[in-house]
């Protein structure tokens, strides 16, 4: 039986990046709020420092900080006739879990979306017709524009400090900086990172093709800022420890740089972790969420009621959540009707490696996760896509991240899987070889969706997530076009040998791609294709907002976290500003 | 027989890469692409007064500053050992005077006047304060006008010199007052973890365990003098030394109080001096020879130097931890370690 706890005004689900940002912005409003974290606490100090965080057995081999599979798995198919088993290790894609989540492992790699891209189908309908299209797409607009989120994403640069070259301030377009994106109403807050020297190699190459080579803007800081909670972050040093590891240097922002110290010391939160929630509890009409039940460490199960309820944890686990609690209607590929689970979308991946000559040395293991030079000239509908019957695009560059001694082997095509031949090939390449990223957009489709395994069970005996998904041909056919132009750049940076191709199908979960899942909870202005309005209130539970990569109704060209974190604060503006002054009511009429 | 590229180009490639990655430094290496790839930037190649000025504009982008040759074309060739041990013991005729009156015949330094040990820094690191010291990036009245004396070759040389001694891993610097009980201490404390209400990492995370350094780029504090310690770290806070672009040690000086940086340098001249940097061994391809410099008898961790080697499986849980399983890495993982498989994965 469920200890009963006393109401609280909002209950956060996941103290990640999004919980963090809603405490903060919640108990700023004079809420009581309590966060609920399924993981342990953990901070810069103790728990990041050298020499123990560079313990790449632990975290990148084991996933010391992802989602304990053993306890909670999910499980996986390509499509409806096949049967979906547990994923026991992951590998294509990396949950995250603990304080923090996984904007303690993230990159930094800090990007807005294009306005083309938050206008999926009407831009594209628009340029190239209606039927141009594939039909098993599903792909919608957001509701919102890259000027509606403007404002957001610019508060949330300015939260994490994130370092970049402007290419379009107000309109007046900025040298060296991306010439393609939507006119932002201020430069970044801090300069861009130092440019490794693989990264300028691939600038003047890309720029002698006629492309326009910029920074990647990054949340790996270029030097010490201070952001406006008063908190103050320190230059990246380059230690190649990145993704997969906290940051020990106070350099990446994460929760515990940008907001927790302030948020903690707020007499309004309270802070659970290792409180594992299994439902969000609805009324009897199930239309108004009365609070959540957990399981501490222990084992005791306890209700936490609630005036509000915040569901932030990772994309996928949102959709779960919201399965788990019977709240509303599940997709069903058959009839293509149902909003959770529906338009779960990923990211198409591939890479160009190109082996240079001995006398070249790359030094990749002096890399933060988010510094490097790409092009965006084949992002979103920044080219003609008439003539190549695909919609999306591409942004590549070289933005290697680590030169790590477990996980860094760059071999040439034909080269042995192990053995004397393969150890050979390790030693002559490793520090001569630049692996261009080939990040592409990913298309929902209606063959692609998250449901409730009928089967496996999680530790609490409640069923697993499962995801159906492969590659829509569109992407496919994407990522052959843009990975060839890559090729062509690498065979510009004087490469001795270049190898790399688009992504192939069928879709596989054990070799990593990204962990850029994306849908389920897709936003946007009409219920029946929308799980959340564009505020991320729930149509069916007004006094439930869900937040997270889970709202994209397909994913955009670029890595999700700036949007994430930009709807975040759209949605908390929406909540204090206007949700707060008539609770219960929808934001939006459906 | 081929030796790893690993400790070979790690000296003088992560000095290029300090030099050379500055955004838009490679804007002065103009050449087309062709010319680009055959050659990886030298220490020094965008020095020149035009470029310094640049960056004393710009808010000094002091690493730069730091790097030998900066203010001078940098010396090429093979150092010269016996060159520098000359220089170290008798000076110059033009002013640069022997550096054991200070730094000890062995380069052991001097505990009392503060005097570093320089005995197997690496020839990087030393060559970078000396041409810091140079150029006015590290203000220092005694060794300002030595190192402007000296020219590129002589900066060269008698950081060679240096980098070679320290024959075995030294005694705890004599001086040093002892720490209290490890572990509790604040000195050992401040180096392993760091202090979060502050906002102080682990000296660790670059220094080393213990403060065994990292070479090259990173000096061992372990077996380094109180004094000179303390007087390093008020340099970084009075803004007397510039050599680190990052901002980070300026930042750590300023966060520290006095009685902080009084039980680091405790804690670190206490601690046992490691091997010379120029004793690390290149280990050739295929071999079973392991490193000649064995852990201490009481280190933590694996025995994997002398005696019995540690011999890892390469697997973890049957998992491969390299190759196809690593994959093509998107924005968020281990990238390109492989090209995609052509062989599609099985399917069940």
């Amino acid at each position: 039986m469920a200890t009963r706890l006393k109401e609280v005004d909002a209950v956060l689900i996941g103290v990640g990046l999004v919980g963090t940002m809603l405490g903060r912005e919640l108990t700023k409003a004079g809420l009581k709020v309590v966060g609920l974290e399924r993981g342990n606490a953990q901070f810069t100090v103790p728990d990041f420092q050298g020499p123990h965080m560079h313990d790449e057995l632990r975290y990148s081999v084991r996933k010391a900080f992802m989602q304990d599979n053993a306890k909670e798995a999910m499980t996986f198919r390509n499509n409806v006739n096949q049967v979906a088993l547990p994923i026991r290790r992951w590998e294509s894609f990396l949950p995250g879990t603990g304080l923090g989540g996984a904007a303690v492992h993230w990159n930094g790699q800090t990007y807005r979306f294009q306005d083309d891209e938050f206008k999926m189908r009407s831009h594209n309908e628009q340029r190239y017709g209606k039927g141009f299209i594939d039909a098993e797409l599903t792909v919608q607009d957001w509701g919102v524009t890259a000027a509606d989120m403007e404002p957001y994403y610019d508060r949330f640069e300015y939260l994490l400090g994130t370092s970049g070259q402007a290419g379009n301030v107000k309109g007046q377009k900025i040298a060296g900086g991306n010439p393609f994106e939507d006119p932002r109403s201020r430069p970044y807050p801090t300069p861009p990172m130092k440019e490794p020297y693989g990264s300028a190699i691939f600038r003047k190459a890309a720029a002698s093709l006629g492309y326009h080579p910029f920074p990647q803007p990054s949340s790996n800081l270029s030097q010490p800022y201070t952001n406006p909670e008063g908190l103050t972050l320190q230059a990246c040093m380059f230690c190649g420890y990145c993704e997969r590891y906290g940051c020990e240097h106070f350099a990446k922002s994460s929760p515990q740089t940008i907001l927790l110290p302030v948020l903690l010391k707020d007499k309004n939160f309270t802070l659970r972790t290792q409180s594992q929630v299994l439902r969000i509890n609805v009324s009897k009409d199930k239309k108004t969420a009365t609070g959540v039940t957990y399981v501490d460490a222990a084992g005791r199960e306890f209700e936490q009621p609630a005036k509000l309820v915040i569901l932030g944890s990772f994309a996928l686990n949102n959709v779960r959540m919201l399965l788990l609690s019977g709240i509303g209607q599940p997709y069903d590929p058959k009839t293509g009707q149902g909003t959770v689970g529906r338009n779960y979308a990923y990211q198409t991946m591939s890479a160009v490696q190109v082996f240079f000559d001995e006398s070249v040395n790359i030094n990749p293991f002096m890399r933060s996760g988010a510094n490097g030079t790409l092009i965006a000239d084949f992002v979103g509908d920044n080219f003609d896509h008439g003539p190549h019957k695909f919609i999306g695009g591409a942004y590549f560059g070289d933005v290697m991240t680590n030169g790590r001694p477990i996980e860094f082997h760059p071999t040439p095509p034909g080269t042995p899987a192990w053995g004397a031949k393969w150890k050979e090939a390790v030693v002559r390449h490793y520090n001569h070889t630049v692996a261009l990223n080939v990040h592409g957009s990913s298309m929902a489709s209606r063959n692609n969706y998250l449901d409730l395994d009928p089967t496996y069970k999680d530790a609490w005996g409640q069923p697993l997530l499962r995801i159906t998904f492969d590659f829509p041909a569109n992407d496919l056919r994407m990522s052959a076009y843009v990975t060839d132009k890559a090729l062509a750049v690498g065979k510009a940076m004087g490469g001795r040998q270049v190898a790399g191709s688009g992504r192939k199908g069928p879709y596989g979960v054990t070799q990593y791609q990204t962990t850029h899942n994306t849908g389920g909870t897709v936003m946007g202005p009409d219920p029946q294709t929308s799980v959340v309005n564009r505020y991320l209130q729930s149509w069916d539970v007004p006094n439930l907002f869900i937040i997270g990569a889970s709202n994209f109704p397909q994913n955009a060209t670029y890595n999700p976290t700036d949007t994430v974190g930009a709807l975040a604060y759209m949605s908390a503006e929406a909540i204090v500003n206007r949700y707060l002054k008539a609770p219960g009511k929808a934001l939006v009429q459906a | 027989m081929k030796t790893t590229p690993f400790r070979l180009t790690a000296i003088v490639l992560a000095v290029a890469l300090v030099a050379g990655c500055q955004r838009g430094s490679h804007e002065a290496n103009a050449a087309p692409v062709q010319a680009d790839r055959t050659a990886a930037p030298r220490p020094g190649a965008q020095g020149g007064a035009g470029n310094l000025a640049r960056q004393n504009a710009g808010g000094g982008e002091a690493n730069a500053l730091g790097v030998p040759g900066a203010a001078a074309a940098p010396a090429g060739g093979q150092a010269n050992v016996q060159a520098g041990q000359q220089l170290a013991a008798s000076g110059t005729p033009n002013g640069v005077t022997a550096c054991v009156g200070c730094h000890g015949a062995q380069g052991e330094g001097n505990a009392a006047g503060g005097f570093p040990r320089i005995a197997g820094q690496s020839a990087a690191y030393l060559g970078k304060q000396l041409g810091a010291y140079a150029n006015g990036a590290r203000v220092n009245p005694i060794m300002q006008p030595i190192a402007k004396a000296m020219n590129a070759e002589q900066i060269r040389d008698v950081s060679a010199y240096y980098a070679s001694l320290g024959e075995a891993p030294g005694a705890p610097a004599a001086g040093g007052a002892k720490p209290s009980a490890a572990g509790s201490d604040r000195g050992s404390t401040l180096s392993a973890i760091g202090d979060d209400a502050k906002g102080v990492q682990a000296c660790a995370n670059c220094h080393g365990p213990g403060g065994v350094g990292n070479q090259p780029a990173y000096p061992y504090l372990a077996g380094q003098h109180a004094n000179y310690l303390t007087a390093a770290m008020a340099a970084w806070k009075n803004g007397a030394r510039k050599t680190d672009s990052s901002g980070q040690m300026t930042h750590i000086a300023q966060a520290l109080a006095d009685a902080d940086v009084a039980a680091l340098s405790a804690y670190f001249s206490a601690q046992p001096a490691p091997p010379s940097a120029a004793k690390w061994v290149n280990i050739p391809v295929g071999s079973s020879q392991r490193p000649v410099v064995a852990a201490a008898a009481d280190a933590p961790g694996p025995r994997g130097a002398g005696g019995t080697t540690v011999r890892a499986t390469g697997t973890e849980q049957g998992a491969p931890t390299t190759g196809g399983g690593q994959g093509p890495g998107g924005g968020g993982g281990t990238q390109g370690t492989q090209p995609q498989q052509e062989t599609p994965p099985v399917r069940r």
